[in-house]
Protein backbone atom coordinates (compact mmCIF):
# COMPACT_ATOMS: atom_id res chain seq x y z
CA UNK A 1 0.00 0.00 0.00
CA UNK A 2 2.54 2.74 0.66
CA UNK A 3 4.81 1.47 -2.07
CA UNK A 4 1.79 1.95 -4.39
CA UNK A 5 1.58 5.73 -2.93
CA UNK A 6 5.13 6.54 -2.80
CA UNK A 7 5.23 5.01 -6.45
CA UNK A 8 1.90 7.23 -7.29
CA UNK A 9 3.86 10.40 -5.51
CA UNK A 10 6.79 9.94 -7.75
CA UNK A 11 4.86 9.63 -10.85
CA UNK A 12 3.12 13.24 -10.08
CA UNK A 13 6.19 14.31 -9.44
CA UNK A 14 7.72 13.64 -12.75
CA UNK A 15 4.14 14.20 -14.51
CA UNK A 16 4.64 18.08 -12.42
CA UNK A 17 7.87 18.44 -14.03
CA UNK A 18 7.31 17.78 -17.22
CA UNK A 19 4.36 20.11 -16.99
CA UNK A 20 6.20 22.92 -15.73
CA UNK A 21 9.09 22.71 -18.18
CA UNK A 22 6.70 22.55 -21.32
CA UNK A 23 4.54 25.39 -19.69
CA UNK A 24 8.02 27.38 -19.04
CA UNK A 25 9.13 26.53 -22.57
CA UNK A 26 6.02 27.91 -24.13
CA UNK A 27 6.13 31.49 -21.91
CA UNK A 28 9.90 31.89 -22.82
CA UNK A 29 9.01 30.91 -26.46
CA UNK A 30 6.31 33.45 -26.55
CA UNK A 31 8.11 35.95 -25.25
CA UNK A 32 11.25 35.48 -27.30
CA UNK A 33 9.51 36.28 -30.90
CA UNK A 34 7.66 39.49 -29.06
CA UNK A 35 10.63 40.93 -27.85
CA UNK A 36 12.00 40.92 -31.48
CA UNK A 37 9.59 43.82 -32.18
CA UNK A 38 10.25 45.77 -28.97
CA UNK A 39 9.92 49.51 -29.49
CA UNK A 40 7.54 52.78 -29.18
CA UNK A 41 5.20 50.79 -31.18
CA UNK A 42 4.93 48.07 -29.45
CA UNK A 43 1.32 47.86 -28.06
CA UNK A 44 -0.16 47.99 -31.50
CA UNK A 45 1.99 45.11 -32.81
CA UNK A 46 0.19 41.55 -32.93
CA UNK A 47 2.96 39.46 -31.59
CA UNK A 48 2.36 41.47 -28.33
CA UNK A 49 -1.24 40.49 -27.91
CA UNK A 50 -0.41 36.56 -29.57
CA UNK A 51 2.19 36.19 -26.62
CA UNK A 52 -0.24 37.69 -24.22
CA UNK A 53 -2.82 35.60 -24.85
CA UNK A 54 -0.64 32.96 -25.53
CA UNK A 55 0.71 32.96 -22.14
CA UNK A 56 -3.07 33.06 -20.52
CA UNK A 57 -4.03 29.91 -22.73
CA UNK A 58 -0.62 28.14 -20.92
CA UNK A 59 -1.91 29.11 -17.63
CA UNK A 60 -5.67 27.78 -18.54
CA UNK A 61 -4.55 24.91 -19.75
CA UNK A 62 -2.03 24.30 -16.35
CA UNK A 63 -5.25 24.36 -14.65
CA UNK A 64 -7.32 22.05 -16.48
CA UNK A 65 -4.39 19.13 -16.09
CA UNK A 66 -3.95 19.93 -12.59
CA UNK A 67 -7.54 21.41 -11.18
CA UNK A 68 -6.23 21.33 -7.87
CA UNK A 69 -5.62 24.45 -6.86
CA UNK A 70 -2.78 24.90 -4.49
CA UNK A 71 -0.72 22.78 -6.82
CA UNK A 72 -1.81 24.78 -10.11
CA UNK A 73 -0.72 28.11 -8.18
CA UNK A 74 2.75 26.13 -7.34
CA UNK A 75 2.97 25.31 -11.09
CA UNK A 76 2.06 28.25 -12.70
CA UNK A 77 5.04 30.32 -10.17
CA UNK A 78 7.30 26.90 -11.29
CA UNK A 79 6.63 27.63 -14.84
CA UNK A 80 7.35 31.35 -14.65
CA UNK A 81 10.73 30.33 -13.41
CA UNK A 82 11.57 27.98 -15.82
CA UNK A 83 10.61 30.36 -18.30
CA UNK A 84 12.98 33.23 -16.77
CA UNK A 85 15.89 29.86 -16.84
CA UNK A 86 15.08 28.99 -20.76
CA UNK A 87 15.20 32.83 -21.55
CA UNK A 88 18.44 32.99 -19.93
CA UNK A 89 19.95 29.53 -21.96
CA UNK A 90 18.79 31.23 -24.86
CA UNK A 91 20.20 34.57 -24.39
CA UNK A 92 23.65 32.98 -23.22
CA UNK A 93 23.62 30.27 -26.34
CA UNK A 94 24.35 32.94 -28.91
CA UNK A 95 27.41 34.06 -26.88
CA UNK A 96 29.44 31.06 -29.12
CA UNK A 97 28.33 32.38 -32.34
CA UNK A 98 29.51 35.79 -32.58
CA UNK A 99 31.57 36.24 -28.94
CA UNK A 100 32.33 40.47 -28.59
CA UNK A 101 28.97 41.39 -30.11
CA UNK A 102 26.45 38.42 -28.69
CA UNK A 103 28.12 39.25 -24.54
CA UNK A 104 27.56 43.01 -25.27
CA UNK A 105 23.90 42.43 -26.45
CA UNK A 106 23.28 39.75 -24.22
CA UNK A 107 24.19 41.90 -21.13
CA UNK A 108 21.58 44.46 -22.35
CA UNK A 109 19.65 42.18 -22.88
CA UNK A 110 19.22 39.90 -19.95
CA UNK A 111 17.56 42.55 -18.06
CA UNK A 112 14.51 41.37 -19.66
CA UNK A 113 14.18 37.99 -18.31
CA UNK A 114 13.09 40.55 -15.30
CA UNK A 115 9.82 40.92 -17.45
CA UNK A 116 9.94 37.36 -18.71
CA UNK A 117 9.16 36.26 -14.93
CA UNK A 118 6.65 38.93 -14.33
CA UNK A 119 4.87 38.10 -16.99
CA UNK A 120 4.77 34.63 -17.28
CA UNK A 121 3.56 34.27 -13.54
CA UNK A 122 1.02 37.65 -14.21
CA UNK A 123 -0.54 35.71 -16.94
CA UNK A 124 0.26 32.30 -16.19
CA UNK A 125 -1.94 33.22 -12.92
CA UNK A 126 -4.78 34.76 -14.96
CA UNK A 127 -5.35 31.66 -17.13
CA UNK A 128 -4.91 29.89 -14.24
CA UNK A 129 -7.55 31.57 -12.63
CA UNK A 130 -9.88 31.30 -15.73
CA UNK A 131 -9.00 27.77 -16.03
CA UNK A 132 -10.23 27.32 -12.82
CA UNK A 133 -13.48 28.84 -14.10
CA UNK A 134 -14.21 26.50 -16.04
CA UNK A 135 -13.13 23.42 -13.94
CA UNK A 136 -15.93 24.70 -11.45
CA UNK A 137 -18.14 25.51 -14.52
CA UNK A 138 -17.59 21.74 -15.57
CA UNK A 139 -18.40 20.51 -12.12
CA UNK A 140 -21.42 22.18 -11.71
CA UNK A 141 -22.78 20.61 -15.22
CA UNK A 142 -21.44 17.34 -13.97
CA UNK A 143 -18.74 17.11 -16.99
CA UNK B 1 -4.37 9.72 -17.66
CA UNK B 2 -8.48 10.09 -18.88
CA UNK B 3 -8.75 10.90 -22.16
CA UNK B 4 -9.32 14.53 -21.64
CA UNK B 5 -5.83 14.75 -20.02
CA UNK B 6 -4.36 13.08 -22.95
CA UNK B 7 -5.88 15.90 -24.78
CA UNK B 8 -4.71 18.39 -22.79
CA UNK B 9 -1.39 17.00 -22.49
CA UNK B 10 -0.87 17.03 -26.21
CA UNK B 11 -2.01 20.61 -26.61
CA UNK B 12 0.76 21.97 -24.37
CA UNK B 13 3.63 19.39 -26.23
CA UNK B 14 2.44 20.77 -29.52
CA UNK B 15 2.21 24.57 -28.51
CA UNK B 16 5.88 24.18 -26.88
CA UNK B 17 7.10 22.51 -30.12
CA UNK B 18 5.56 25.19 -32.27
CA UNK B 19 7.05 27.93 -30.20
CA UNK B 20 10.50 25.81 -30.18
CA UNK B 21 10.48 25.73 -33.80
CA UNK B 22 9.72 29.43 -34.15
CA UNK B 23 12.48 30.06 -31.00
CA UNK B 24 15.07 27.64 -33.14
CA UNK B 25 14.61 30.19 -36.71
CA UNK B 26 14.18 33.22 -34.70
CA UNK B 27 17.70 32.43 -33.13
CA UNK B 28 19.13 31.69 -35.82
CA UNK B 29 18.41 35.04 -37.66
CA UNK B 30 19.94 36.02 -34.28
CA UNK B 31 22.98 34.80 -35.13
CA UNK B 32 23.05 35.50 -38.90
CA UNK B 33 22.61 39.16 -37.61
CA UNK B 34 25.04 39.16 -34.93
CA UNK B 35 27.69 38.15 -37.56
CA UNK B 36 26.88 41.03 -39.53
CA UNK B 37 27.33 43.28 -36.94
CA UNK B 38 30.98 41.89 -35.73
CA UNK B 39 31.59 43.14 -39.85
CA UNK B 40 30.38 46.48 -39.40
CA UNK B 41 33.64 48.93 -38.96
CA UNK B 42 33.82 52.03 -37.01
CA UNK B 43 36.94 54.22 -37.10
CA UNK B 44 37.09 57.67 -35.71
CA UNK B 45 39.08 59.68 -37.87
CA UNK B 46 39.79 63.81 -37.55
CA UNK B 47 38.50 65.78 -34.65
CA UNK B 48 38.31 69.74 -36.19
CA UNK B 49 38.01 72.57 -34.06
CA UNK B 50 36.23 75.30 -36.07
CA UNK B 51 37.70 78.44 -35.88
CA UNK B 52 34.67 80.29 -34.30
CA UNK B 53 35.14 77.80 -31.40
CA UNK B 54 31.26 77.38 -31.88
CA UNK B 55 31.58 73.79 -33.05
CA UNK B 56 33.76 70.48 -33.40
CA UNK B 57 33.71 68.45 -36.84
CA UNK B 58 34.22 64.36 -35.96
CA UNK B 59 35.18 62.58 -38.83
CA UNK B 60 34.04 59.32 -38.87
CA UNK B 61 34.67 56.34 -41.07
CA UNK B 62 32.02 53.54 -41.65
CA UNK B 63 32.11 50.11 -43.47
CA UNK B 64 30.79 47.02 -43.80
CA UNK B 65 33.31 43.56 -44.41
CA UNK B 66 30.35 41.24 -44.62
CA UNK B 67 28.18 40.26 -47.76
CA UNK B 68 24.88 41.65 -46.17
CA UNK B 69 24.16 45.57 -47.07
CA UNK B 70 23.67 47.71 -44.14
CA UNK B 71 22.20 51.30 -43.64
CA UNK B 72 23.36 53.15 -41.05
CA UNK B 73 20.23 55.19 -39.35
CA UNK B 74 21.77 57.66 -36.92
CA UNK B 75 24.72 58.17 -35.66
CA UNK B 76 25.11 60.23 -31.97
CA UNK B 77 28.46 61.56 -30.46
CA UNK B 78 29.57 63.51 -27.50
CA UNK B 79 33.24 65.08 -27.55
CA UNK B 80 35.15 65.25 -24.36
CA UNK B 81 38.32 66.82 -24.56
CA UNK B 82 40.81 65.64 -21.87
CA UNK B 83 38.13 64.53 -20.40
CA UNK B 84 35.97 67.42 -19.75
CA UNK B 85 32.80 67.31 -22.02
CA UNK B 86 32.96 70.42 -24.72
CA UNK B 87 30.19 69.07 -27.70
CA UNK B 88 27.77 67.30 -28.90
CA UNK B 89 26.29 66.11 -32.15
CA UNK B 90 24.33 63.82 -34.31
CA UNK B 91 24.10 62.77 -37.89
CA UNK B 92 20.43 61.74 -38.98
CA UNK B 93 20.73 62.82 -42.62
CA UNK B 94 18.75 60.14 -44.22
CA UNK B 95 20.04 56.63 -44.61
CA UNK B 96 24.01 56.05 -45.15
CA UNK B 97 23.97 52.59 -47.37
CA UNK B 98 26.69 50.08 -47.08
CA UNK B 99 27.11 47.94 -49.53
CA UNK B 100 29.11 44.75 -48.85
CA UNK B 101 32.71 45.64 -48.98
CA UNK B 102 32.09 49.09 -48.84
CA UNK B 103 33.51 52.28 -46.26
CA UNK B 104 32.34 55.72 -46.43
CA UNK B 105 34.09 58.66 -44.75
CA UNK B 106 31.06 60.99 -42.25
CA UNK B 107 31.32 64.64 -41.16
CA UNK B 108 28.83 65.04 -37.85
CA UNK B 109 28.85 68.68 -36.84
CA UNK B 110 29.21 68.93 -33.10
CA UNK B 111 28.30 72.45 -31.49
CA UNK B 112 29.70 73.62 -28.15
CA UNK B 113 27.00 74.61 -25.58
CA UNK B 114 27.07 77.78 -23.82
CA UNK B 115 27.97 76.17 -20.51
CA UNK B 116 31.28 73.88 -21.74
CA UNK B 117 32.55 76.56 -23.48
CA UNK B 118 35.23 77.95 -20.97
CA UNK B 119 36.25 74.37 -20.08
CA UNK B 120 36.86 74.13 -24.26
CA UNK B 121 38.83 77.34 -24.05
CA UNK B 122 40.79 76.47 -21.21
CA UNK B 123 41.69 73.06 -23.08
CA UNK B 124 42.45 74.35 -25.80
CA UNK B 125 44.45 76.90 -24.77
CA UNK B 126 46.47 74.36 -22.35
CA UNK B 127 48.34 72.23 -25.29
CA UNK B 128 47.96 68.98 -26.95
CA UNK B 129 44.67 67.44 -26.42
CA UNK B 130 43.30 64.07 -26.16
CA UNK B 131 39.63 64.32 -27.74
CA UNK B 132 37.31 61.35 -26.67
CA UNK B 133 34.35 60.97 -28.84
CA UNK B 134 31.41 58.32 -27.90
CA UNK B 135 28.26 57.81 -28.80
CA UNK B 136 25.71 55.13 -30.73
CA UNK B 137 25.11 53.93 -33.61
CA UNK B 138 21.74 52.84 -34.90
CA UNK B 139 22.25 50.25 -38.04
CA UNK B 140 20.11 48.22 -40.01
CA UNK B 141 20.76 45.11 -41.37
CA UNK B 142 18.95 44.17 -44.53
CA UNK B 143 16.54 41.15 -43.80
CA UNK B 144 18.04 40.63 -41.12
CA UNK B 145 17.46 42.83 -38.13
CA UNK B 146 15.24 46.28 -37.97
CA UNK B 147 17.53 48.26 -36.24
CA UNK B 148 19.69 47.88 -33.17
CA UNK B 149 21.71 50.60 -31.24
CA UNK B 150 25.57 49.96 -31.18
CA UNK B 151 27.62 51.87 -28.49
CA UNK B 152 31.29 52.84 -29.37
CA UNK B 153 34.02 54.82 -27.70
CA UNK B 154 37.06 55.80 -29.56
CA UNK B 155 40.08 58.50 -28.79
CA UNK B 156 42.23 60.63 -30.88
CA UNK B 157 45.39 62.23 -29.75
CA UNK B 158 46.19 66.16 -30.94
CA UNK B 159 49.57 66.18 -32.40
Amino acid sequence: MSSDLSAARVRSRGRIAVEVLLAGWVHCGLFASAASSLGPMALVQPSYWIAALGSIGVGVLLALLVIELRLLVVEVVLAAIAATAFYGLLLVSAIPGAPSFAVRLTNFALVQMVPVFFLSLFLGLIGALVGTMINSSARGYEL
Amino acid sequence: MSRADRLLFGVLVIAALVVGTNVVVGAAGWGRSWHAYEEFVLELTTVEVQPDLDGVAVGIRVGNRSNVPMQVIRITTAVQANGHSVAAGRLTSGDVSLVGGSQQELVIPNDVLLPNRPAFEEQLAAGPIRWTVSGQVELHVDGLAKSTLIPYRGFIDEQ
